[in-house]
């Protein structure tokens, strides 16, 4: 599953890249594109004179061999200045050239934020989910299910600005506005609260469907009938089953997260993976912004098996061979 | 529904006990209902009964004539917004019915177990089966996690699982039907309760393994001295296992005494029926088997009368409007204006 996958991802990016409208050459070259000398010379140095097939197969045994190639900023190109520079955040050090470097470094801090992220969502969302569900068909569980709608719809890019203003100019709770830290600073606290605000409808609904739906289950009856506190009841006889569902959706959500913290990191500028793809994109820096695209296909698909790996853990049912 | 409830016997028959007994559990006028579209299904309809000390009672009926739902009241886990609206159910100084929640809590397991019909679905799939044992002695015996271990293995070798202590840890789905009873049965001794409800123990199991588990089941309740329930629609379970037999129909009892006279000489017509729908071995090949015709009514709009009086062959104008009760007739009672005369009496 996972190699025809990860080729297929590659013909697509580099397709893209290929015919897109941003000609790498003109990234290196800035204002001297014009020059034909030179751009010929830089085609010829980037390999870009070659045919299509030919520089497929270049970049696939190029990204197989393990290196992943250089960012154009390492041809001398504007590229890092021009835009990557601009979202340099505090603690980014970023000086490697390299692509896998590049990529595996920011994706650290994007795994650090998303850990916070899916933390605060199997704790918060999962409790309020059962919460709901025990409590079904009453104000609370109505409060709950309505509060996660709202916080779920207003996007990230209100969201986030909205608590900046607040934790930081009006009551300041945190005193820088953005940029990273490292995962223990306070600096990680609200963009992981906004990162999780998004998925967490899916959390609480799923959590709350799977908990109604093994309410009224005969094991759930034999479990009162032996006199189980409610509390042991839901916890050891209805989570475990109820949480399959659950897990399902976690899955999709951590990988949204690792891949899709654009606005987060832009809004409180993180130097994330997600904020090196707007960048590279904008740069036009191709190598590195089809070794994220690829990086990111990479993470689904393993977060994927991951999500099918740990059903064993939840369903004694489910064995693998 | 024209139940006059003034008219009930101010003390209770024995219904066939021995008189020397005391009862451990005395439901009275019990009424327990549930609120659909449809209006009020009266689920059980004015039952009384009791259950005497070290008694086997056998409690039959088709599906949905209320012996689960008896059952499930005096558990207190009526599903969905079902409710024990009026009457009282007794057991150890306490009416069940005005115990809060914190209190039957330590009633159920403790003192009244209960064992389900469907052992594959009764039983937490994600859970091994020794915690499931284990669990219940922790928090009414107190026991520390060890010694419920311990107490969980010895119970399941002593309702016949081999190697307990291979199979503690495993899981639902690795056991057979007759096996996940035997857990079962393990849960519901666990506590050593007094009284035991039994919801259809062997309808789920194959016909070879119903036997070996009743038996378990009697040998069990009898070591330990315990009273027992025993909601079935199979007469041989009854024949076999019970001393007493009670038969409810549309919510109410119809018929209750000691298991020999009941099926020797059954008095009311539905129990005759019942008797009648089980092949005997003198009926030949080919021979139709007897069935009670019609349904059971519905119990939303509860015909006046006896409520059998729609399938009953011997029903006049009396049965139609006047609702006959519980009376004496040798050592069983039976509610029914058409009492065939014991067979002994005749003769």
């Amino acid at each position: 599953m996972l190699a025809p996958t990860v080729i297929i991802v590659m013909l697509i990016t580099f397709t893209l890249g290929y015919y897109g409208p941003i000609d790498p050459v003109r990234a290196v070259l800035g204002e001297e594109w014009e020059d034909e000398a030179r751009y010929a010379e830089v085609k010829k140095a980037l390999g870009l004179d070659r045919p299509f097939v030919i520089q497929f197969l270049d970049y696939m045994g190029t990204m197989f061999g393990g290196h992943w190639g250089q960012s154009l900023s390492a041809f001398g190109g504007v590229a890092s200045d021009r835009a990557v520079g601009e979202g340099r955040g505090a603690g980014f050090s970023g000086t490697s050239t390299g692509v896998r470097e590049m990529v595996l470094g920011r994706l650290a801090i994007s795994a650090q934020l998303s850990f916070w992220a899916l933390v605060f969502l199997t704790v918060f969302a999962i409790l309020l989910g059962v919460l709901a569900a025990v409590k079904q068909n009453t104000t609370v569980d109505y409060a709950i299910v309505t509060s996660s709608i709202i916080a779920s719809s207003i996007p990230a890019y209100v969201i986030g600005p909205v608590l900046l203003i607040i934790f930081v100019l009006k009551i300041p709770v945190f005193k820088t506005v953005g940029g990273w830290d490292g995962m223990f600073s306070r600096q990680a606290i609200l963009p992981a609260i906004v990162l999780a605000t998004g998925p967490m409808l899916v959390i609480v609904r799923q959590t709350r469907a799977g908990i109604v739906e093994v309410l009224g289950k005969d094991f759930v009856r034999t479990a009162r009938a032996k006199g189980m506190p409610e509390r042991l009841v839901v916890a050891r006889h209805m989570l475990r089953t109820a949480m399959i569902p659950v897990l399902t959706s976690l899955g999709l959500v951590t990988s949204g997260l690792l891949t899709g913290s654009l606005f987060v990191e832009q809004i409180f500028n993180i130097p994330g993976i997600g904020k090196l793809a707007i960048q590279t994109l904008m740069s036009g820096d191709h190598p590195v912004f089809m070794g994220v695209v690829l990086f990111q296909a990479l993470i689904i698909v393993t977060v994927n098996l991951l999500t099918d790996l740990l059903y064993g853990g939840l369903d004694p049912r489910v064995t693998y061979d | 529904m024209a139940t006059d409830t003034s008219s009930q016997p101010e003390i209770p028959l024995t219904g066939g006990a021995a008189p020397d007994r005391k009862p451990l559990l005395r439901i009275h006028e019990l009424h327990t209902q549930f609120e659909t579209k449809q209006g009020t299904v009266r689920a059980v309809d004015g039952l009384s009964l009791d259950l005497y000390e070290g008694e086997v009672l056998g409690l039959v009926g088709e599906s949905g004539c209320g012996k689960t739902m008896t059952a499930l009241s005096i558990m207190g886990l009526l599903p969905g917004n079902g409710q024990a609206v009026a009457g009282e159910i007794n057991f150890e100084g306490k009416n069940l019915l005005q115990c809060s929640g914190e209190e039957m809590k330590k009633i159920r397991g403790a003192r009244i177990a209960m064992v389900f019909q469907e052992p594959m679905t009764a039983l937490t799939p994600t859970m091994t089966i020794g915690r499931q044992i284990s669990e219940a002695m922790e928090i009414h015996l107190a026991l520390g996690r060890e010694e419920a271990r311990e107490r969980a293995l010895e119970l399941l070798d002593h309702v016949g699982i081999p190697s307990p202590r291979a199979r503690f840890d495993n899981y639902i789905h690795q056991f057979s039907g007759g096996m996940r009873q035997r857990v079962m049965i393990a849960i519901a001794f666990s506590c050593q309760p007094r009284l035991l409800l039994a919801d259809e123990p062997t309808t789920a199991l194959d016909v070879t393994v119903q036997a070996q588990i009743l038996d378990l089941i009697k040998h069990l309740a009898q070591e330990a001295g315990m009273t027992a329930l025993f909601i079935t629609h199979d007469m041989g379970i009854v024949a076999g296992s019970c001393d007493r037999v009670a038969v409810m129909y549309a919510g109410r009892m119809v018929e209750i005494g000691p298991v020999d006279d009941v099926l020797l000489n059954p008095r009311h017509p539905y129990t005759q029926g019942l008797l009648g729908s089980v092949p005997s071995l003198e009926s030949k090949p080919g021979d139709r088997l007897y069935s009670i015709s019609g349904l059971p009514p519905d119990l939303v709009s509860l015909p006046t009368g006896c409520k059998f009086w729609l399938r009953c062959p011997l029903a006049d104008d009396r049965c139609r409007e006047d609702e006959p009760e519980l009376e004496q007739y040798g050592q069983s009672q039976a509610a029914c204006w058409k009492v065939m005369p014991p067979r002994d009496v005749a003769a």
